[in-house]
């Protein structure tokens, strides 16, 4: 365990209206923490609270940044709360920190100024984000796997959380997410035929769902023409808020369970060291 | 099977053919420095030739390609590169000069400076290899950083460990070899006698073309073959047969003053213990010295590996050959024994205090390899004073546990070693840790018969 150290107060003045990223105090750090998935979540949602406080560029910024937080809330987050988010235009001026962005949805005398705006980040993450990453937490605390060094132990085990890239080390998690991740890239992107969309895009998306997604889907999108259009035909403006819309309310609350169910069952399994190749150079012959 | 075949996979059949084998195993190098017995001639070292004739690429192009790759030996050298390559205090002032000034290059196969002319060709690329270093390979945990900051001057040492087959005697073939082709080092192979005086571990056969075999002076030994073929008896030949060169000895200062530059050794220890008082302070008993059990005195001779013990002593203690030195210990479980008690053999007083002047040792040029099955074979007091370790293929690197001395192992997770195959290993100090690889030096002539070393211990007394 290393010394918890207390950094000096740096010139708050000086520093951007949204850096509240920056952390004067520093926790103390373990090299080998006893149970490192703890530490993996635990990490990972300080991220997602660092960019949630940080704002967002646009609404599709935000729509990944509600499934990220699907991921490391363990789908613990109501299943409206995207939703919420996403669909007032009120709570968008709050959350997209870019003014061009916001001008789109209310008159700029409406707008919060970047102050209030970050206030109102940090009331909601007080009040919503942070219970739910408490309730993920609570979530796996035993089946977190502990890692101890007892003397006895042949197999004595270290895990670096600096290689730790699945979610909660649960490598089963990090395999739908990635999944999940690329439903929603793809569908934000638009496609080039309705083919496209019931022969790759949806089958893909129900098994990144974990079997969540409504089974009706498939049928609206062949047969709804309006739907179609903005999948397909357009790539306007208006699609793209729609797309973003229909991603928000058709498939991150599917998302949400699909995560949700996996957060229980997800076997524990150590990664990492893939940046670095540790298998011997054969040693050459003449 | 065809006849080709069949011959190629059953052992021959006749004497003579067994013979004409032997004359391949033992086909002696006579052309060196050493063969001739004097290491000041202009002829190149043993060490020059050895790589060659064994068929793998001289160390340095090993560290070129392992460069290459990025592969950790490269990249910390201090791992795997320090403990081989060794260098004195102005050698290591000369490469922290030449930084910046050389231009390693693996094609060429002279330096790229003339002040690593006067160096054997491949140490003067080693050390070339070592010196062309823009910053880029010690990173992590290492003292200063560049390649050279890793060195201290004089001898080093491993400790290797793994289960029978994980390739422990091609590592010491190996590493005997890499130790004679850089450092044209005076490599020592501490064999042993059992009881009954018989050897048959002969596991440095592949080295016989450059070998000489040391016993103590005065006791009877025959060399047995023992075909594999069942109709054949095994016969003897003389020892002077399966080795290019013979000495014997009558005590460790007496080994030590016949000791030539660049030679390898197979030595076997004095039974006797002659000439080992003198250079030690703890109890050496000859069988003249056994008293019947239940008298005061040693109800037995002091176990012939002891011998050990005042050699070492005698190398650091009296500056009789003073060139680099390197002893490669076997079943070294067996000569560091965490149980040794406090006998009359002063066996436990004598394994502290090896430990205790194994930085003197490195300091005047000796360095230690030595191998066993796991780590908690050897005494802890030789274990404090360890600096670099291998994790042989099949063993665990200790991850996450203290050990003897205050040390601790670098490797992060047993994933590393758990990947491993025959032939590889993890070799780690406290800073720093390396896969490794090495040829395969074991295969060699084919010799379809054991090798058996006799020593009539019952003709002088034991």
């Amino acid at each position: 365990m290393t010394e918890p150290v207390v950094e000096a107060e740096t010139d708050a003045e000086e520093d951007p209206p949204d850096a509240g990223v920056h952390q004067a105090i520093e926790p103390p750090t373990f090299d080998a923490p006893t149970r490192p998935a703890l530490e993996t979540l635990s990490r990972d949602q300080r991220e997602l609270l660092q960019s949630w406080l940080a704002g967002f560029a646009d609404r599709a910024d935000l729509l990944r940044w509600c499934h990220e937080a699907t991921v490391a809330t363990l789908g613990q987050l109501p299943p409206e709360w995207h939703r919420d988010r996403l669909m007032s235009l009120s709570e968008l001026t709050t959350l997209v920190v870019v003014d061009e962005q916001r001008r789109r949805w209310l008159d700029e005398d409406a707008l919060l100024d970047p102050d209030r705006a970050r206030e109102w980040r940090l009331a909601v993450a007080s009040t919503d984000l942070v219970p739910a990453c408490q309730t993920a937490l609570r979530r796996i605390r035993w089946s977190a796997v502990e890692y101890t060094n007892d003397a006895d132990d042949d197999n004595p085990a270290f895990v670096d959380v600096e290689d730790q890239d699945e979610p909660a080390m649960r490598p089963g998690l990090g395999e739908t997410a990635t999944r999940q991740r690329w439903v929603v890239d793809r569908g934000l992107e638009g496609f080039d035929s309705r083919d496209e969309i019931v022969e790759t895009w949806l089958p893909y998306a129900i098994h990144a769902s974990f079997g969540e997604l409504d089974e009706d889907l498939a049928s609206a999108f062949w047969s709804e023409q309006p739907l179609r259009e903005m999948f397909v035909e357009r790539d306007d403006r208006a699609a793209k808020f729609y797309r973003e819309s229909f991603l928000a309310l058709e498939f991150l609350p599917a998302f949400n369970r699909a995560v949700e169910q996996l957060a229980d069952r997800a076997g524990e399994a150590v990664s990492g060291g893939e940046t670095t190749d540790h298998s011997p150079t054969t040693y050459p012959s003449r | 099977m065809s006849q080709a075949l069949n011959s190629a996979f059953s052992a021959v059949t006749t004497e003579s053919e067994v013979r004409d084998q032997l004359a391949t195993v033992f086909d002696f190098h006579e052309k060196s420095a050493q063969a001739h017995g004097d290491a000041t001639l202009n002829r190149h070292n043993d060490g020059q030739d050895m790589y060659k004739r064994l068929g793998f690429a001289p160390f340095h192009e090993y560290l070129a390609l392992t460069e290459r790759q990025g592969k950790n030996v490269a990249t910390y050298p201090s791992a795997w590169v320090t403990p081989l390559v060794h260098l004195k205090g102005r050698e290591i002032d000369l490469v922290e000069e030449l930084v910046g000034e050389v231009e390693y290059d693996p094609q060429d196969p002279h330096p790229s400076h003339e002040a690593l002319e006067d160096f054997p060709r491949p140490r003067a690329k080693a050390l070339e290899w070592i010196a062309d270093d823009e910053g880029d390979r010690t990173a992590w945990k290492s003292q200063g950083n560049r390649t050279i900051d890793a060195w201290t001057a004089g001898g080093t040492d491993y400790f290797a460990y793994g289960k029978p087959g994980s390739g422990k005697s091609t590592l010491m073939t190996f590493t005997a070899a890499v130790l004679q082709q850089v450092n044209n080092e005076t490599v020592l192979l501490a064999d042993t006698l059992d009881d009954s005086g018989t050897n048959e571990r002969a596991e440095w056969l592949a080295l016989a073309p450059w070998t000489t075999i040391a016993i103590p002076d005065g006791i009877p030994v025959e060399v047995r073959i023992v075909p594999e073929a069942a109709e054949l008896s095994p016969f003897t030949i003389d020892v002077e047969e399966i080795c290019r060169d013979v000495v014997r000895y009558t005590s460790p200062v007496d080994l030590l003053e016949q000791l030539v530059e660049g030679q390898f050794y197979v030595v076997f220890p004095d039974p006797l213990h002659r000439g080992c008082e003198d250079v030690s302070r703890f109890a050496y008993h000859g069988p003249d010295r056994v008293t019947p059990v239940g008298e005061s005195g040693p109800s037995a001779p002091t176990p012939a590996d002891q011998w050990w013990f005042a050699f070492v002593q005698a190398r650091i203690k009296r500056d009789v050959f003073p060139h680099w030195t390197s002893i490669l210990f076997d079943e070294a479980g067996n000569l560091f024994d965490p149980d040794a008690e406090k006998d009359e053999h002063d066996e436990y007083d004598k394994i502290r205090k090896f430990a205790k002047d194994f930085a003197d040792a490195r300091k005047k040029g000796v360095s230690v390899f030595s191998y066993a099955h796991a780590l908690s074979e050897v005494s802890h007091f030789f274990r404090a004073k360890q600096r670099w370790w291998v994790t042989m293929n099949g063993a665990t690197p200790p991850v996450g546990k203290s050990l003897p001395g205050d040390k601790s192992c670098p490797v992060p997770t047993t994933r590393y070693s758990q990947q491993m195959e025959s032939g590889e290993a993890l070799v780690w100090n406290t800073s720093n840790y390396a896969s490794i690889n090495w040829p395969n030096v074991k295969r060699g002539a084919r010799l379809d018969a054991e090798v058996s070393i006799d020593f009539d211990l019952e003709a002088v007394g034991l």
